[in-house]
């Protein structure tokens, strides 16, 4: 049995070929698909060459999900893991941006899952420094989340009184 | 390519703000698939991350990731204390509480025994999320009658503990006996069996409300024990023996929740293939989920366990936390546990336990 091919096109212009059953993952370009029929390949003008062999690799080898096959469904948990093993972190997160725009659900599992098991262990300033995002609390901020946790000493959690009286 | 540049150009500051939000959601996406614990930690990130946290839909985000199993450390919720109007997380199994404004804490339930503690026959509790008011609830039914005649009476006392608030609401009594089986949440309900009459119950966790749910026919038409209330991919599904001699389990999901004529028969089991005759069968969460129609030749890999009578008499379904199924014996007040990964199963310390929240423990 022979299945359709389609041809992705990243933002470097290069051609990416699956077949149809792989790509229709991606609700994006399953939509692209259906609307514009395009002819020289489905324009992902956000997606670099390096992330979209990425991406199809992902599609191609997710393209027939085992349903009741437990010795599979292992097999395909450990080639996600391996999948990821040696991507860098800036990878990742392009990754994450290809699977949001591509609308991919699996993949967004994926390296979400991914990040958030990086991120648990992290403190507030490595986590900063690995979203490159710069810390806009100003020294009045903090100062006011100290005097708030000050205060909330005094009044910790549900209140204990409440607890007391509803055991009378 | 060249028809997309010029447009690319007009719309540029539009794709802007798509990509922003874009971002949000994928940030959304990932923070709540971390403990609370950590989640909460991060609020100190940065200004936009605060935000987005302290936003109510991000509660019921994080609670949809737990449910899924996603998470990290699964046993991790966050709530909103309305005492001080504080988001806190609790980790239900070592209960301990945190906040980023106080510091660490152990949680304690109000634990609130029924007035008349000689006639309590059975109690049996459920836990969820209401979305409409964004916390979460322990549901309490505690069954003052065993007798069967006295059933046709509202026998049993129906309490609520929304998290938020630490208090217990009575609500009202109803004519079931749930015997002590943890509810069964799905579709935002909790399920029921009332071990009397074999009838299927619901509690509606935002409504409040107790209402009797359809069987399939078969379990109607035909004399079957054992009736257990399961989540199969989501959906409503029960489990149960014919009365008949040797007769298999049968495992019936109810396709499309709430429609009678959705329940369908999934597969059976030939009870002839477990490795003892046990009186009771358990089957775990996971084992349900990932056992499909055919997989039950190859019964040895599957990880399943048949609590025998004489070592434990609880006859309810067990609750999966950490890799492990749980159960609380009742005529001994301990719990132990099944893990599935050694299969080998163990007494343990209760007071650690999810069990002495989530199962409600009776006063020494």
């Amino acid at each position: 049995m022979s299945t359709k091919k389609i041809t992705l096109l990243s933002s470097d212009n290069e051609l990416f070929t699956v077949d149809e059953e792989a790509a229709n993952q991606s609700l994006t370009i399953k939509h692209l698909i259906e609307d514009t029929e395009p002819e020289n390949g489905v324009p992902l003008p956000q997606v670099h060459s390096k992330i979209l062999a990425k991406v199809t690799e992902y599609l191609i080898k997710h393209a027939n999900e085992p349903d009741n096959d437990a010795a599979a469904k292992e097999e395909l948990k450990n080639w996600d893991d391996k999948f990821l093993e040696k991507v860098n972190h800036e990878t990742l997160f392009d990754l994450i941006l290809a699977a949001n725009y591509l609308d991919i659900k699996g993949l967004l599992d994926l390296t979400c899952q991914t990040v958030a098991d990086l991120m648990n262990g992290m403190s507030v300033v490595e986590v900063r420094k690995l979203f490159n995002i710069v810390n806009d609390f100003t020294p009045e901020d903090e100062a006011e989340v100290r005097k708030r946790r000050k205060r909330g000493t005094k009044t910790i959690g549900p209140s204990n009184d409440q607890a007391n009286q509803s055991n009378h | 390519m060249a028809r997309d540049v010029p447009q690319k150009m007009n719309k540029d500051e539009e794709e802007k703000a798509v990509e922003d939000s874009m971002c949000e959601s994928v940030i959304i996406g990932i923070l709540s698939r971390l403990p609370a614990e950590s989640v909460l930690r991060f609020k100190s990130v940065c200004k936009v991350w605060r935000t987005l946290i302290e936003e109510p839909f991000f509660i019921e985000k994080h609670f949809e990731q737990v449910q899924r199993g996603a998470n990290t450390k699964p046993n991790s919720i966050m709530f909103v204390n309305h005492n001080d109007g504080r988001l806190y997380s609790l980790d239900i199994e070592s209960l301990s509480l945190s906040c980023d404004e106080c510091p660490k804490k152990t949680y304690s339930p109000v634990i609130d025994p029924p007035k008349d503690m000689q006639f309590v026959h059975t109690t049996a509790t459920g836990f969820g999320y209401d979305a409409k008011v964004k916390d979460y609830k322990l549901v309490r039914i505690t069954s003052l009658s065993s007798f069967h005649d006295e059933l046709q009476q509202e026998v049993s006392e129906v309490k609520v503990l929304t998290l938020g608030t630490n208090t217990w609401r009575e609500l009202y009594h109803v004519p079931y006996n749930v015997g002590s089986a943890p509810g069964k949440l799905i579709n935002g309900a909790l399920h029921w069996i009332d071990v009397y009459r074999n009838q299927l119950i619901c509690f509606n966790i935002e409504e409040e409300e107790v209402k009797e749910m359809a069987k399939p026919v078969y379990m109607t038409n035909n004399k079957v024990r054992n009736i257990r209330v399961f989540e199969l991919g989501g959906c409503l599904a029960l489990v149960c023996r014919s009365t008949k001699k040797g007769s298999d389990i049968e495992v019936w999901v109810m396709k499309e929740y709430g429609l009678e004529n959705s329940w369908t028969k999934m597969f059976s089991i030939d009870l002839k293939r477990l490795p003892c005759s046990a009186h009771e069968f358990h089957l775990s969460e996971v084992q349900v989920l990932t056992v499909g129609t055919n997989a039950w030749r190859r019964l040895p890999s599957v990880p399943y366990h048949v609590v025998n009578d004489r070592y434990y008499d609880s006859a309810v379904a067990g609750k999966l936390v950490n890799g492990a199924i749980h159960w609380i014996d009742n005529s001994r007040k301990v719990v132990f546990c099944f893990d599935i990964e050694k299969k080998s199963s163990k007494k343990c310390a209760a007071t650690r336990l999810l069990m002495k929240w989530v199962m409600f423990k009776l006063p020494n």
